[in-house]
């Protein structure tokens, strides 16, 4: 197994309210491997009027054996 | 006579430079007082760990951050515990001398506060500490050798330890910018960030209470050094905070399977949530919102602006502009006042339209 840090920006539904936050982050990075530590570091909103979620975090990866 | 306890989460994430409780175990004074506001506070090593110096209450139940994530989302409960077994898992990339310093701090435990300890356990490889920083400026961290510590892990586990004291050989530069800026109280905790990562590694694994103490050589003296980085120059190791705190430490048990008994703890029992006003975006915070726990947000600045306004939260979020205010909204919470009430000007009465 290994660690890899994650640095993720995700556009924030207008669909997903704050308080369905957490369950939507962890279904949107469940591909990145399994979540150790996350957290939101920052949120914006573009020109357009998106509203832009920063994330970090941590996930533990399957480690990959070298041929 | 005062109401029943009140169960109050308090969250100070590790690693973002927050002015109470980035240091040296400096939010103490702040969990002791909302213990004392709520009867029963549940919060993290990071808040609880002054290197050489804790505070041990029976209101304050001592959970790893993963943990308490876990117990916020509901997929975990607390049952408290009279003491744990403390098994004592030291890095071997750790060096002998320093190596026997902690040992001496475990033996020392023992001797003067009765604790549990043992046994002792070194890793099978060098766990190699990486020290990183996140876009945010948080601290972050990795390690080469995961497989070992979980492997130093279950070998504790199995050897009856019912608790981990997790010692790992952290890098050092004893002359960055980064360290002598936390020594004179600014700037954001290297360490911290690697050291969540290790404990919420073993957590994750284990389901068993662990907390960390990075192992490292003593600093030359400073003569101006912060208050708030003090504690952690007191002595050799980080460690006996770690050892106090989880010797009764409760019991992490799947959630929802009436496994806690009467003392227990869920997470739909919360009463509140006290968190820096900045820092809303943790996993275990948004669980709160999620299940309309009250969210107390105190001014205590940090490199993160996640906010209630940022996250367009119009209700459920208490400011407050001091840890001292935030006892105040968990008495009245604890108390069934309004804290609404105890504000001016008293917001109008919310109408609904009439049934047709």
């Amino acid at each position: 197994m290994n660690l890899r840090r994650l640095e993720r920006r995700l556009l924030w539904p207008e669909t997903v309210p704050a308080e369905r936050l957490g369950g939507w982050i962890r279904q949107e990075l469940r591909a990145d491997g399994q979540l150790l530590r996350w957290a939101i570091t920052a949120v914006s909103t573009d020109s357009a009027g998106q509203r832009w979620l920063q994330l970090e975090g941590v996930v533990q990866v399957k480690a990959v054996v070298q041929p | 006579m005062s109401a029943a306890p009140l169960p109050v989460l308090m969250l100070v994430p590790t690693g973002i430079g927050c002015a109470i409780g980035g240091y040296a175990g400096d939010a103490l004074p702040s969990a002791r007082l909302l213990a004392a506001a709520s009867g029963c506070l549940i919060t993290h090593p990071n808040v609880m760990n002054g290197a050489a110096l804790y505070w041990s209450d029976p209101r304050i139940h001592y959970v790893e951050g993963y943990a308490l994530d876990r117990f916020a989302v509901g997929a975990w409960d607390l049952r408290p515990v009279r003491r744990q077994r403390i098994g004592l898992l030291l890095d071997a990339g750790i060096e002998p001398e320093l190596a026997q310093r902690h040992i001496q701090v475990a033996e020392g435990c023992r001797a003067t506060l009765g604790l549990e300890i043992g046994p002792v356990l070194m890793t099978d490889a060098p766990l190699g500490v990486h020290l990183e920083q996140g876009g945010s400026g948080a601290s972050w961290g990795r390690l080469d050798q995961p497989d070992a510590l979980l492997r130093a892990g279950e070998r504790l586990q199995a050897a009856g330890a019912t608790a981990i004291a997790v010692v790992a050989r952290f890098p050092e530069d004893p002359h960055s910018d980064a360290l002598a800026a936390y020594r004179a109280g600014s700037g954001v905790d290297a360490l911290a960030g690697a050291e969540a990562v290790i404990s919420h590694l073993l957590v994750h694994h284990l389901q068993i209470p662990c907390a960390h103490a990075p192992a490292l050589a003593p600093l030359p003296l400073d003569p101006h050094l912060d208050p708030c980085a003090a504690a952690e120059e007191l002595g050799y190791t980080f460690l006996s905070c770690v050892l106090v705190g989880l010797s009764r430490a409760p019991d992490l048990v799947p959630g929802g399977q009436g496994l806690i008994g009467a003392g227990g703890l869920r997470a739909d029992q919360l009463g509140a949530v006290v968190v820096p006003n900045g820092a809303l975006g943790g996993e275990a915070v948004l669980a709160c919102l999620e299940r309309r726990v009250p969210v107390i947000s105190v001014v205590n600045p940090s490199l993160l602006s996640v906010t209630a306004d940022a996250l367009g939260i119009r209700r459920g979020v208490h400011p407050a502009a001091s840890y001292a205010e935030a006892a105040g909204l968990v008495l009245a919470l604890r108390e069934g006042v309004a804290p609404a009430s105890l504000g001016r000007p008293l917001p109008a009465l919310a109408t609904v339209d009439r049934c047709r």
